[in-house]
C-alpha cells in the first residue's frame, strides 16, 4: 500500500458499446446534464490531494485529484466521483496505479508510480471534455488498460466545440479564485483547428492555514486535416504550479490549536504567514497525433508525447540543531505529562492561547544561523582551503524530482464483417527520474556543507563516511545548489496488445491479450561515504516481462436488460520505489530476482436502462500477489532513518456495487448509490529492515502479521441519496445526502510482529491494544448544489452566436461535519519500552467542513 | 486562417498579461537581528541567589521578579546539557532549560531577561539552579522548564554583549563552602598551569560516557580538577601537553570531603596551555640573590624561566639535612638558598647543579629562607667534585649580615662549645667566640649526633640558617667541619 494519498476519482460511466466518438454537433446550448458535469468538473479540480509522508520520503505524486472524468450519467459512478471524493472514496479500494489515463491515445501514467499526473493538466478541463470512460474490465478501443479504469481523454483542436468561453469562479478550497478562459475555432474549411485554453488558480490562504495556491495552466493545440483520410494534431500544454502544503498531524495539536485542520508546516515571518513545504511544478507536455482513416472501417491512431520539468517540495533541513517541527513530541505537554504533570498543564495553557508556540519559529531558526561563526577546513577536499562565515544550521531544502517522459503509442482499430471490431496496438514509454535535493533558502547563513550528519553521528572519528559526496569532500553549498542524494531511476516498457470483440443479436464477448516489456535500473550521480561502492554508477537492471489476458460477455435480455460477466488476469512489474530499500544513498534492492505482482479480478452484473429507470448491480472480487513496499520514517532514538521493505503483499478486494436514477416526475429525480466492499490484506507480510545512514540490518525476514487488516484511507462503503429538480426555465437544483462507514487507518508493521507483543498474554488488553487495527466512526455528509443558465437576449449576440451567461454553486457538506477522517496513518515508531501505543499517536487528516465553489461562466 | 490571428493575439495578450501579473515571486523579508525588549531587571541575580539559604530545600519565587544576565556558557560542545549559565556584574547563575541546541538561541554574549514568577531556585551539591519546581509522582523536584515554555520565561535580547572574565591568582582563594559566592558559576581565568598526566583524554570515550575528571596543577602544586562530560564532543581529545592560561565555569560539589572546587570546559578553545611545562622551557640564569630579593614577607612565585646555578654545601650523606631538602651556593662570596624537592634527591656534597626554578614558591621556612615543592627533574647536575670556599668571620660578623650569609658556608675561629645534650652534638649546642654565641644545631637523624664534641675547637665550617629566632649554623660532617 502506497502511502501517498493521491485520490484517483477518475471514475465515469461508460456506454456500453464501444463506439467511436462521433465530432460534437455544432452547438453551443449546453444541455442541462453537461451543466451539471461541468460543474462537477470545477468543484472536483479544487479538492486537495494531500501527500502523506512520516518524513522527507521521496513524493513524487502531483498535486491534484483528477477532476471527474464523466459526461455520462451513471448514477453509481457519478456518485463516486462526485459526492464521495471529499471522503478519498477509492473504487473497489483499488490504488492510484490501477487506473490508466490517456491523452490522444497517449499513455500518460508515471512508470515510477503508476499514478496519473492530473495536476501537471490541472485547470484545463474546459479542453478535457471528450472523454471515453471504461470501467472495471470492459474493453477499450485504445488500449489494454488496467482494471480499474480506463480513459481516453481526446484534446485535439478539431474535436472541441466551437466556442469561447470565459469563467470565473470562487471557492474556499484549496484554492480561492478560478479564471479561465477559452478559445476553439472548431474545424475550418481549410481544414484547419485551433484552440488555446489558459487557467489561473489563486489563493492566498486556502481552506487549511498557511496553504497558498498559485497556478497558471496554458494549452494550445492546432489541427490539420489533409485530404479526408489524415488528421494531424499538436498540443502542448503545462500547468506550472506552486502551492503550500498541509501536512497530517497529531490529534493532541489539533486540539490545542482548537481545529482539526491544523496544519504544522507553517509559521510568521515579520508577520506574514511562510510555509515550509511548497511544491512547485512545472512539467509541459507536447503532443503530437496522427489520425489516419485507412478505410471507412479502419483507423489508424499514432501519437507520440514528450514531457520535462520538475517538480519540488520544499522542507526544512537541519544540521546539529533542536528539531524545527513544531509538532515534535519533545515540544508537546503530553511530554511532560508522567513527570511534570504542573509544567504539563502551564503548557497546554500556553500552547492554546499563543499561536508561534504551535507553528514554526523562523525568527529562531534565521537566529541560530546567524550566530553560528565556523571555519569549515579542507573545502572540497583541497588542503588549506578553509572557508570561514556563517553556516546555516537550518536551511530550506528542495527534494527535487526532474522528469523526461517519452510516450509513444499506436492503435489500429479495424471492423470486421459482421460488425465485429479487432484492435491492435504497441506502445513504448520511456522516463527517467533525476532525483536530487537542493538548497532553496539558507535563511540567513552564508552557506551549508554537504554532509551526511546521521553518519558523522554514528562514526565520529571516521570523516569519510560522513561525506555525501566522497570525490568533493566537505563541499561548500549555496542557494539553488544541488547537496546530499542525487540518482537517476530509468524506466521503459514497450507493450503489445491485441483485443477482438464480437457482437451478436443477443450476446456480445470480447477477448483482449497484452504483452509487456519492462525494465528498470538506478543509476547513481555521486559516491557517498556510506556506501562507496554501491552508490555511484549504474545498478543492475531489473527485468520484467508481464502478460495479461482480459474477457468477457454481455448477454442482452432486450434492449434494456443486460447481464454482464468480464474476467481479467494479467502481471505487473512492481513499482521501484517499493523496491529499492533506500535509493538515496545506495543501490540495494528486496531481492536479486523480483517477482511481478499477479492481478485477478473478476466482475459481473446487471444493467437496466429503462426511461425513467435506470439501474446498475455490479458484483466484483479481485486478487493482488507478491506485491513489495518501502517504508521509511525518522526514528528520533537512532536519530536515522528506518526503512521498512515489505514483501509478501497480498490484498482481496470483493463487494457490490448498485446505482439507481428514476424520474419521479418530469423535473423531479431520484438518485441513489452504494458501494459496499470489504477490501483486506491477504497475507503475512515479510519485512526487512534497515538503518538509513549505516550498513546495520535490523531485521531480516520478520514476518508482519497483517492477514485480514483492512486497506485503510478509503470508506470501504459508501452510500448515497440524492434528489434533483430541474427546471424548464433552465435551472435546477439537487440535494443528495451520503453516508460513509468502515474507515480504517493506515497501521505500522512493526506493530504487528512477534517482538511488539512479546511476553505479553494471549487475550490481555494491552495485546489487543497493540494489535488491532483502527476503525473510525460513520460519517455522513450532505451536498447541494444548483445553476442557472441565462441565454442573454439576442442583441447581445456575438457574431450571430447567441450568448449564454451559466451560474452555478454548490456547498459541499452542507451541515459542516468537521469529523471526517479521510486519511492519515500510525506512525512507525513504537515504543518497543513501554509498549504505549498513545506515545507515538496516529497523524491524521480530516475532511474540510462546509465549502463551496461558485462560478459564472460567458459562453457563446 | 485570416480570422484566427487576432483574436488569437488578443487572448494570449490578455492571458500572459494576467500571467505575469502573477508570476513575479516576491522573496520573503528577512527578521531582524535580535534586540534588548522592553524589560528592566528589577532584580539582581546575587538577590536571587539570597532567596536559597538552606542546601536542598526548592524555594519557590512568588514575587514579580526579572532578573538579566548575559549568556557566558551553553550546551554548544555538549558538556553542558539543558542548561545555560548566565551573569551579571553580581554573580553567575544555571538556568535549567529542558531542550538541545540551547546554543543556537542562546549563544554565548546574549543577554537574556528571565521572568522567575513561579520558578524554584534550588541547589545541587552547592550550585544554585533556577528552575521549576515539579511534583514527580507526588515528590516534589526541580525541573528544567519545558521546552516550549521556555520563551515565555526567558526573552532573548541582544547579542554580542562583554563577558567578564575574572582572574584567580589562588586556588585556595576560591570560596567552596558558601553558595553566595559570586563566583560559583562564572568565569574565572587561571594561569600558568598544566595536566598532570598528559596522556589522558578529557572525559571517558567508551560507550558509558562517563563524566570525569582530569587534574591540572600550576608550577606552584595548586590543583584542580576539571570535570568534563563523556557526551562532549571533545570527550575524546588528548589533553595538551603545555602550560598557560584556562578559561573554567568555576563549580563546587560541597557533598565531598576533599576537592570541593571543580572546573568546567566550555569547549576547548578554553585551554591555551601552550608553553612550556614547570621546569622545561628555555631559564635564564639568575643569581640567588636576586631571587632572594624577590621574597618580601610573604611567599612569592617565582617568574617563569627563571633557573639558579650552585654547588651542594650540605651533605645528604650525613643525614643533618631533610633528604628533600639542599643547600645551595651560588659560588664563593655569593648568595645561596635552600632548595627543597618534592622528593629525597640523589645531589652529593660538591655537586654543581642547575636547579629551573620557574613558577615556584618562594617561602620562609621557620624562618629560613627556600624554594620549594620542585620536582626531581627540575634540576640537573653540571659537575661533581665542586667546592665552595668558606668565608672566614667571626661571630660578630656573622650576626651582622646574617640574612645575606644565610645559606652560605662560613668558617668561624677559636670557639668554645657548650650544650646540647651530654656532650654530644645532637641538638643545639652553643659555640662561643668573639662578639657572641651562635648556635649549631645538629639533626637527631645524623650520623654524628651521638658523637661528642670536643670543649674547644680551632675553626668550625658549616652553612647558616635561621630556625625562628634563633641564628644557627649546620655542619656537614665533624671530621671535615671540625678542625680541632
Amino acid at each position: 500500500m502506497y502511502r501517498n494519498l493521491l485520490v484517483s476519482t477518475i471514475f465515469s460511466f461508460s456506454i456500453l458499446t464501444t463506439y467511436a466518438q462521433s465530432l460534437p454537433a455544432n452547438d453551443t446550448l449546453p444541455t442541462r446534464d453537461t451543466l451539471i458535469e461541468e460543474f462537477k468538473e470545477g468543484v472536483l479540480d479544487n479538492i486537495p490531494v494531500v501527500s502523506v509522508d512520516d518524513n522527507d520520503a521521496s513524493d513524487a505524486s502531483s498535486q491534484n485529484v483528477a477532476s471527474v472524468l464523466t459526461a455520462g450519467r451513471d448514477p453509481f459512478f457519478s456518485a463516486a466521483a462526485f459526492n464521495w471524493s471529499p471522503a478519498r472514496f477509492r473504487m473497489r479500494g483499488y490504488d492510484a496505479d490501477m487506473f490508466t489515463t490517456f491523452i490522444n491515445g497517449i499513455p500518460m501514467e508515471n512508470l515510477d508510480n503508476g499514478f496519473t499526473p492530473f495536476g501537471l493538466w490541472g485547470g484545463l478541463n474546459d479542453v478535457m471534455r471528450n472523454r471515453d470512460i471504461t470501467v472495471g474490465l470492459r474493453p477499450t478501443s485504445f488500449g489494454f488498460g488496467d482494471i480499474g479504469s480506463n480513459t481516453n481523454i481526446d484534446v485535439r483542436a478539431s474535436k472541441q466545440r466551437k466556442q469561447t468561453s470565459f469563467s470565473y469562479a470562487i471557492s474556499n478550497r484549496n484554492y480561492r479564485h478560478r479564471a479561465m478562459l477559452t478559445h476553439s475555432t472548431g474545424l475550418n474549411k481549410q481544414g484547419w483547428a485551433f484552440t488555446f485554453s489558459g487557467s489561473i488558480r489563486y489563493a492566498d490562504e486556502g481552506y487549511v492555514p498557511g496553504t497558498f495556491y498559485d497556478s497558471k495552466s496554458y494549452f494550445l493545440a492546432v489541427d490539420k486535416l489533409v485530404g479526408q483520410k489524415h488528421l494531424f494534431s499538436f498540443s502542448v500544454l503545462g500547468a506550472p504550479t506552486s502551492n503550500g502544503r498541509q501536512g497530517a498531524s497529531l490529534k493532541e495539536m489539533q486540539q490545542l490549536a482548537g481545529t482539526n485542520f491544523y496544519n504544522p508546516f507553517w509559521g510568521y515571518q515579520n508577520g506574514k504567514k511562510r510555509n515550509a513545504s511548497v511544491a512547485t511544478t512545472h512539467q509541459p507536455f507536447f503532443l503530437l497525433s496522427h489520425e489516419f482513416r485507412i478505410k471507412n472501417n479502419a483507423r489508424l491512431n499514432t501519437g507520440i508525447s514528450y514531457s520535462f520539468g520538475e517538480r519540488a517540495v520544499s522542507a526544512l533541513d537541519w544540521y546539529n540543531g533542536a528539531d524545527p517541527r513544531p509538532d515534535y513530541y519533545r515540544y508537546l505537554p503530553s511530554h511532560y505529562e508522567e513527570d511534570d504533570p504542573l509544567q504539563a498543564a502551564a503548557m497546554r495553557n500556553a500552547m492554546s492561547n499563543d499561536i508561534n508556540l504551535r507553528q514554526i519559529k523562523w525568527d529562531k531558526l534565521y537566529l541560530a544561523n546567524r550566530v553560528n561563526n565556523e571555519t569549515i577546513q579542507n573545502v572540497d577536499g583541497i588542503a588549506g582551503n578553509n572557508i570561514t562565515g556563517n553556516r546555516s544550521r537550518y536551511i530550506l531544502q528542495e527534494r527535487v524530482i526532474n522528469s523526461n517522459r517519452l510516450n509513444f503509442n499506436t492503435v489500429l482499430n479495424s471492423q470486421l464483417i459482421g460488425g465485429h471490431n479487432f484492435t491492435w496496438g504497441l506502445s513504448y514509454q520511456q522516463q527517467k527520474n533525476h532525483y536530487f535535493q537542493r538548497v532553496a533558502d539558507l535563511l540567513g547563513g552564508d552557506f551549508y556543507v554537504d554532509l551526511n550528519q546521521f553518519a558523522e553521528r554514528n562514526f565520529p572519528n571516521n570523516p569519510n563516511i560522513s561525506q555525501n559526496n566522497i570525490d568533493q569532500p566537505n563541499r561548500i553549498v549555496k542557494k539553488g545548489d544541488q547537496y546530499g542524494y542525487n540518482y537517476n531511476i530509468n524506466i521503459n516498457k514497450t507493450a503489445s496488445w491485441m483485443q477482438f470483440d464480437f457482437k451478436t443479436a443477443k450476446l456480445d464477448y470480447f477477448f483482449a491479450a497484452e504483452a509487456s516489456y519492462t525494465q528498470f535500473w538506478r543509476e547513481g550521480l555521486v559516491r557517498n561515504g556510506l556506501f562507496p561502492n554501491n552508490s555511484f554508477g549504474k545498478s543492475a537492471t531489473n527485468t520484467f516481462y508481464n502478460f495479461g489476458l482480459k474477457g468477457g460477455l454481455t448477454y442482452k435480455i432486450n434492449g434494456r436488460n443486460y447481464f454482464y460477466a468480464n474476467a481479467a488476469t494479467l502481471t505487473k512489474p512492481p513499482f521501484f520505489e517499493n523496491v529499492y530499500l533506500a535509493p538515496r544513498n545506495r543501490d540495494f534492492q528486496q531481492e536479486q530476482d523480483l517477482k511481478s505482482v499477479a492481478v485477478n479480478s473478476f466482475e459481473g452484473g446487471y444493467i437496466l436502462n429503462a426511461p425513467n429507470l435506470k439501474f446498475r448491480a455490479n458484483l466484483y472480487y479481485t486478487t493482488t500477489r507478491n506485491d513489495y513496499n518501502v517504508l521509511s520514517f525518522f526514528h528520533d532514538d537512532y536519530r536515522n532513518f528506518v526503512n521498512y521493505a515489505l514483501s509478501n503483499i497480498n490484498k482481496v478486494h470483493y463487494g457490490a456495487e448498485l446505482g439507481f436514477e428514476t424520474r419521479l416526475s418530469s423535473t423531479l429525480t431520484l438518485t441513489g448509490a452504494a458501494a459496499l466492499g470489504r477490501y483486506y490484506f491477504d497475507s503475512r507480510q515479510k519485512a526487512f529492515i534497515t538503518l538509513d545512514n549505516t550498513t546495520a540490518i535490523l531485521g531480516k525476514d520478520e514476518t508482519i502479521y497483517s492477514q485480514n487488516y483492512r486497506v485503510p484511507s478509503t470508506p470501504q462503503e459508501a452510500y448515497s441519496l440524492g434528489i434533483s429538480y430541474r427546471s424548464p426555465k433552465f435551472w435546477f437544483v439537487n440535494l443528495t445526502a451520503n453516508y460513509f462507514d468502515q474507515m480504517w487507518l493506515d497501521f505500522n508493521p512493526i506493530r504487528r510482529t512477534d517482538a511488539a507483543v512479546d511476553g505479553l498474554a494471549d487475550k490481555s488488553p494491552l495485546r489487543n491494544d497493540i494489535l488491532r487495527q483502527t476503525q473510525w466512526a460513520g460519517q455522513y455528509t450532505v451536498d447541494f448544489f444548483g445553476g442557472y443558465s441565462w441565454k442573454l437576449p439576442a442583441t447581445m449576440n456575438v457574431q450571430g452566436k447567441p450568448l449564454f451567461l451559466v451560474f452555478n454553486v454548490g456547498v459541499n457538506n452542507l451541515l459542516n461535519n468537521q469529523q471526517i477522517i479521510t486519511g492519515g496513518f500510525e506512525q512507525l515508531r513504537f515504543d518497543f519500552d513501554d509498549r504505549n501505543i498513545n506515545k507515538f499517536p496516529p497523524r491524521l487528516f480530516y475532511g474540510y467542513g462546509a465549502n463551496y465553489f461558485a462560478s459564472i461562466t460567458l459562453r457563446f | 486562417m485570416k480570422h484566427l490571428k487576432p483574436g488569437l493575439f488578443y487572448f494570449l495578450l490578455l492571458i500572459s498579461g494576467i500571467g505575469l501579473f502573477f508570476s513575479c515571486k516576491k522573496t520573503f523579508d528577512e527578521p531582524a537581528l535580535p534586540k534588548d525588549p522592553d524589560l528592566k531587571a528589577t532584580h539582581t541575580i546575587a538577590q536571587l541567589k539570597a532567596i536559597h539559604v538552606e542546601p536542598g530545600v526548592l524555594d519557590s519565587i512568588q514575587e514579580d521578579m526579572i532578573v538579566s544576565g548575559v549568556v557566558i556558557a551553553n550546551d554548544k560542545s555538549g558538556n553542558l546539557y539543558k542548561q545555560i549559565y548566565i551573569q551579571d556584574e553580581t554573580g553567575a547563575l544555571q538556568l535549567m532549560l529542558d531542550a538541545s541546541g540551547l546554543y543556537n538561541s542562546f549563544p554565548v554574549g546574549r543577554k537574556v531577561f528571565v521572568k522567575c514568577k513561579g520558578m524554584c531556585v534550588s541547589d545541587y551539591g552547592g550550585m544554585i539552579q533556577l528552575g521549576v519546581k515539579a511534583l514527580t509522582g507526588g515528590t516534589p523536584s526541580i525541573q528544567a522548564v519545558a521546552s516550549n515554555l521556555i520563551s515565555e520565561k526567558v526573552i532573548g535580547g541582544s547579542l554580542n554583549n562583554p563577558v567578564k572574565i575574572t582572574e584567580v591568582n589562588e586556588i585556595r582563594d576560591l570560596v567552596d563552602n558558601d553558595m553566595q559566592d559570586p563566583l560559583l558559576g562564572n568565569l574565572i581565568q587561571l594561569k600558568d598551569f598544566q595536566f598532570e598526566d598528559t596522556t589522558k583524554t578529557y572525559s571517558d570515550t567508551s560507550a558509558y560516557k562517563q563524566t570525569e575528571n582530569v587534574l591540572i596543577k600550576n608550577c606552584g602544586g595548586a590543583k584542580i580538577n576539571i570535570r568534563t562530560s563523556g557526551y562532549s564532543n571533545f570527550s575524546g581529545v588528548r589533553v595538551p601537553s603545555g602550560n598557560g592560561n584556562l578559561v573554567a565555569i568555576y563549580t563546587v560539589y560541597m557533598p565531598t570531603r576533599s576537592d570541593k572546587k571543580q572546573l568546567i570546559l566550555r569547549d576547548t578553545s578554553d585551554v591555551q596551555f601552550k608553553g612550556f611545562r614547570c621546569g622545561s622551557g628555555p631559564t635564564t640564569t639568575k643569581d640567588i640573590a636576586e631571587v632572594r630579593q624577590l621574597f618580601s614577607g610573604a611567599p612569592v612565585t617565582v617568574t617563569a624561566g627563571t633557573s639558579i646555578t650552585g654547588i651542594v654545601i650540605s651533605d645528604k650523606s650525613t643525614a643533618n639535612i631533610n633528604a628533600q631538602n639542599l643547600v645551595l651556593q651560588q659560588g664563593n662570596d655569593k648568595a645561596g638558598i635552600v632548595v627543597r624537592f618534592t622528593a629525597a634527591h640523589n645531589f652529593d656534597l660538591g655537586d654543581s647543579i642547575r636547579v629551573n626554578v620557574s613558577g615556584v614558591s618562594l617561602s620562609e621556612f621557620n624562618s629560613t629562607l627556600q624554594v620549594s615543592n620542585i620536582p626531581l627533574e627540575n634540576a640537573t647536575l653540571i659537575v661533581k667534585g665542586k667546592s665552595i670556599t668558606p668565608r672566614v668571620a667571626t661571630i660578630q660578623e656573622i650576626n651582622t649580615n646574617f640574612e645575606t650569609w644565610e645559606s652560605t658556608l662560613v668558617k668561624i675561629a677559636d670557639l668554645q662549645l657548650s650544650g646540647g645534650s651530654a656532650g654530644k652534638y645532637s641538638g643545639s649546642v652553643t659555640l662561643t667566640g668573639t662578639g657572641g654565641t651562635l648556635v649549631m644545631f645538629t639533626a637527631t637523624a645524623a650520623t654524628f649526633s651521638s658523637q661528642s664534641y670536643p670543649a674547644s675547637v680551632k675553626s668550625i665550617t658549616g652553612y647558616l640558617s635561621q630556625f625562628k629566632t634563633t641564628k644557627q649554623i649546620g655542619i656537614r660532617n665533624p671530621a671535615t667541619d671540625v678542625v680541632q
